[in-house]
């Protein structure tokens, strides 16, 4: 039973990456992955993912996700935090993923939506993917 | 936006509740809602839930059951935290979520499972099912 603890985990300095759709809903995502930005003194790299199957005209989800990102980043530069912006187009939870590989995030933060809630049983929402797939530390926004 | 909610809301002072087993795959976790509490200031609860499937190992499971909650509770209050320790008994699925409702936390942190197709199916499903049923956000910590 002594100490099978680890002894050691380091929260800080390890990349953050917030996962967002851009949607109004994940607000409260942007906001948590901020607060540990700072606390931990990490790195944010915000992502924003625009899924070219959805239904939205693709330059009009591009100019208004482009829009959000400058939010986010001028927001995260205000409070001192080292931010970096990315748009990625292709399908959600695996671009998601990919991100945090390549940029060897400890820490993933993503928001839900309601629209996941009701499409949950159809499709698996793209926080459970993350969560069952990712290999980093992953927190869902609620 | 979400009215006035600022960063500072989200994740600082607000409990944390860190939900085990003891088992390996949530050590790290242990360790991390330590760091985690820490960092933000917190207060931690940890909930140990027994689940016998029958009555003589009950009380073996309860005897583990305290001792991992001692150890945690040792390991926090040197780590200057304010702790509660809670054991509970019935289904690991709604006996979280529901003392996550009690103790009015701001986050749950649970452990995930290792790599194996089998370690998925009997503990990973306890995340998802808290990451999808949860009303507070969740830390899955990998």
């Amino acid at each position: 039973m002594e100490s099978d603890i680890p002894p050691y985990y380091s929260l800080r300095g390890k990349n953050i990456v917030l996962a967002t759709d851009g949607k109004p809903n994940t607000e409260r995502a942007m906001w948590v992955a901020m607060d540990l930005a700072k606390l931990m003194r990490s790195k944010l790299f915000v992502l924003l993912v625009i899924d070219p199957s959805g239904p939205e005209d693709r330059k009009e989800q591009i100019r208004a996700g482009r829009k959000r990102l400058n939010t986010i980043v001028d927001l995260a530069t205000d409070q001192g935090v080292d931010v970096t912006a990315l748009m990625e187009g292709g399908p959600p939870k695996e671009t998601i993923i990919h991100a945090t590989e390549r940029l060897g995030a400890g820490t993933l933060v993503v928001g839900t939506s309601e629209k996941s809630r009701l499409d949950r049983v159809l499709i698996g929402s793209v926080s459970e993917h993350v969560v069952r797939n990712c290999d980093c530390t992953v927190i869902v926004v609620k | 936006m979400e009215g006035s909610s600022t960063s500072e809301e989200q994740i600082r002072g607000r409990n944390l509740l860190l939900a085990t087993d003891g088992k390996p795959h949530s050590l790290k976790a242990i360790r991390y809602a330590i760091e985690m509490a820490k960092l933000t200031s917190s207060k931690l609860f940890v909930v140990y839930v027994v689940s016998p499937r029958n009555e003589s190992e009950k009380s073996d499971l309860i005897r583990e059951g305290m001792s991992k909650l001692q150890e945690i509770k040792n390991l926090a209050q040197d780590n200057g935290l304010e702790v509660t320790t809670l054991l509970e008994g019935g289904s690991p699925y709604q006996t979280i979520l529901a003392t996550a409702e009690r103790t009015k936390v701001g986050a749950i942190i649970v452990g995930t499972s290792g790599k194996t197709a089998l370690d998925r199916v009997l503990i990973g499903s306890v995340s998802e099912y808290v990451v999808r049923n949860s009303g507070c956000t969740v830390i899955v910590v990998k």
